[in-house]
């Protein structure tokens, strides 16, 4: 698959993209600023999009509402990985998105949670 | 300013003054009239005495008494004409005296018209002054009835009905123009507290808010370094990015168990800051009790097998019962009740969770272990934040705390009680109650609620 990971802390980008490459063998392509994840999601064909809640630039929720309104067909699914946990923000989330992961996360669960979401909004 | 006092004060002292004098005039009319009448009566007296007398004989007290009436008339043409029939009768001559007397009787009767028409005119006048006198206490009564309802009591009911508002919550009201006097200084007074307290709940609400916040921020930027801490420690057990020797991995768990530790000490704080915020909304919802009992415990099977504990289950009202709760909340309370208990239980001991319909209405669930149980002196203490039991546990889950807490402030928002019996050696029973439930097999709703 290839994802756009878009998260601004370095170390989480450094062990979500180790995982995904080398556990679930996707391509990862990185975005450190809401902003440039847009634009990068906007010219590229992704097959997913894993975006962080806060960000610099633009957040998570923005980014995903421009990328769906904007974005030509075939869009990537959305999956949001965030520290917020507040009912509303979840609720905002899953009305966005496929999916959501609360950080922390379990790095030996990433791939089989993403795969889980997909097959969730395939069936 | 014009107080209630003064009003009063004034009035009444007015309508005291004005009775008095009113009373002063009358009573002056009517003595009038009685001088009058006596004179009358006098004159009618004399006219007897005169028309008997005989000149030829000599009656010195009727003389007397003829002189002492003609002292004290003051109208001088009577005078003279009593004086003349006196003369007469001392002359002894007959004729003239008769004479005399028919002068004085015509003279007596212009004074009774005199007299009678003066009679009558003020004792009219004191009639008038009288009923005025009597008037102006009762005008006087009126006025305070009126006063006294429309000036004082509706104000005062107005002002107590605000009041009684104001306990419902009801903080907005304000008096718009409240009057120059003392009912005026209640509203008054009543407008500065209601604003004092509006202002007091906006603050309050506000560090509320603050609090919610702060948690909510601190918990998330605790969140973004336990990522990676918890990514790396992941990534490192698992062995993704490469071998490592058997006392690395130990160290490697330690670190994984502690920093899970922190997590769920992070979304305990959450929860909690929470609830007591009241941002916790509850959806509440009629649930198969026994269900979510077996569901409960199957989920801490695989802790409690670690563990070497039985769960036992043991629900005597059946698979019918249904309790108005929040299950997920109920569920997060019973798990972490179980867990406690298994954490103290000895292995190859067992853990009790059972329901019971206590006599005055709702059930209570109760967790029972045979670990060392708690001494009265912390049973109390248990309940409170960041205070744990200590002693003899397997330390296969550390707790974090709070979850006791966090269970005592869930049953309260059910309405329900919770509690621990224990002696120390004989193990510890948790139990918490609640109120809203019912059988749904016999149609009929039993539903309790607690007292």
């Amino acid at each position: 698959m290839k994802i756009l990971l878009a998260e601004d802390d370095l170390n989480i980008v450094k062990i979500a993209q180790l995982v995904l490459e080398k556990v679930g063998g996707h391509e990862v392509t990185v975005a450190t600023d809401g902003s440039l994840a847009l634009d990068l999601a906007l010219k590229n064909q992704f097959d997913l999009l894993i975006l962080d809640g806060m960000m610099p630039g633009l957040p998570g929720v923005e980014v995903c509402q421009r990328y769906q309104s904007q974005g030509s067909a075939p869009q990537a699914s959305v999956i949001f990985l965030s520290a917020k946990s507040s009912p509303k923000d979840i609720e905002e989330f899953l009305s966005l998105g496929i999916g959501y992961i609360q950080k922390p996360f379990e790095p030996n669960r990433l791939c089989q949670l993403i795969d889980d979401f997909i097959a969730k909004k395939a069936a | 300013m014009k107080t209630i006092k003064a009003t009063i004060n004034s009035v009444i002292f007015a309508l005291l003054l004005g009775t008095l004098g009113l009373s002063y005039l009358a009573f002056q009319d009517y003595q009038i009239t009685e001088t009058m009448q006596n004179q009358i009566s006098q004159s009618l007296s004399v006219r007897d005495l005169v028309k008997e007398l005989n000149p030829a004989k000599k009656d010195p007290t009727a003389v007397k008494k003829l002189r002492e009436f003609k002292n004290d008339l003051s109208d001088s043409e009577r005078r003279h004409r009593v004086s003349n029939m006196i003369q007469a009768y001392n002359g002894h001559n007959r004729n003239l005296y008769d004479t005399r007397v028919k002068e004085f009787e015509k003279g007596e009767q212009d004074f009774f018209i005199v007299a009678q028409w003066t009679i009558k005119k003020f004792k009219n006048s004191a009639h008038f002054y009288a009923v005025l006198a009597m008037s102006f206490p009762l005008l006087g009564l009126f006025w305070l009835f009126y006063f006294f309802n429309y000036g004082l009591l509706n104000p005062l009911q107005g002002l107590s009905q605000r009041m009684m508002e104001f306990l419902t919550d009801q903080y907005t009201f304000r008096f718009s123009s409240p009057a120059n006097n003392e009912i005026g200084n209640l509203e008054r007074t009543f407008n500065a507290l209601a604003q004092k307290v509006l202002n007091n709940i906006d603050e309050l609400q506000s560090l509320d808010r603050a609090k919610s916040e702060f948690v909510s921020i601190a918990s998330h930027e605790l969140r973004t370094p336990l990522t990676s801490i918890k990514g790396s420690l992941g990534l490192l057990s698992s062995q993704i990015v490469g071998q490592i020797d058997e006392p690395a991995q130990e160290m490697v768990l330690i670190a994984e168990q502690e920093t899970d530790r922190l997590v769920r000490l992070i979304n305990d704080m959450l929860d909690l800051a929470k609830i007591e915020s009241r941002s916790l909304t509850l959806e509440k919802n009629w649930v198969l009790l026994d269900s979510l009992l077996h569901k409960t415990a199957q989920g801490l099977h695989g802790f409690a097998s670690t563990a070497q504990v039985e769960i036992r289950v043991e629900n005597p009202l059946g698979e019918d019962c249904e309790v108005l709760m929040d299950s997920d909340r109920i569920q997060q309370v019973i798990t972490n009740l179980i867990s406690n208990a298994i954490k103290f239980s000895p292995p190859g001991s067992h853990v009790d969770l059972s329901v019971n319909q206590l006599l005055d209405g709702p059930l209570e669930i109760s967790i029972t272990d045979q670990g060392p149980g708690i001494s009265e002196e912390n049973q109390g203490l248990i309940f409170e934040k960041f205070r744990q039991a200590t002693g003899p546990s397997n330390h296969l889950v550390k707790g974090t705390g709070l979850g006791l807490a966090i269970s005592k402030a869930l049953i309260e928002e059910h309405e329900g009680l919770i509690g621990v019996r224990s002696q120390q050696g004989l193990g510890s029973t948790f139990y918490f109650t609640l109120p809203q439930w019912r059988k749904i097999s016999h149609q009929q709703q039993c539903q309790n609620e607690a007292a």
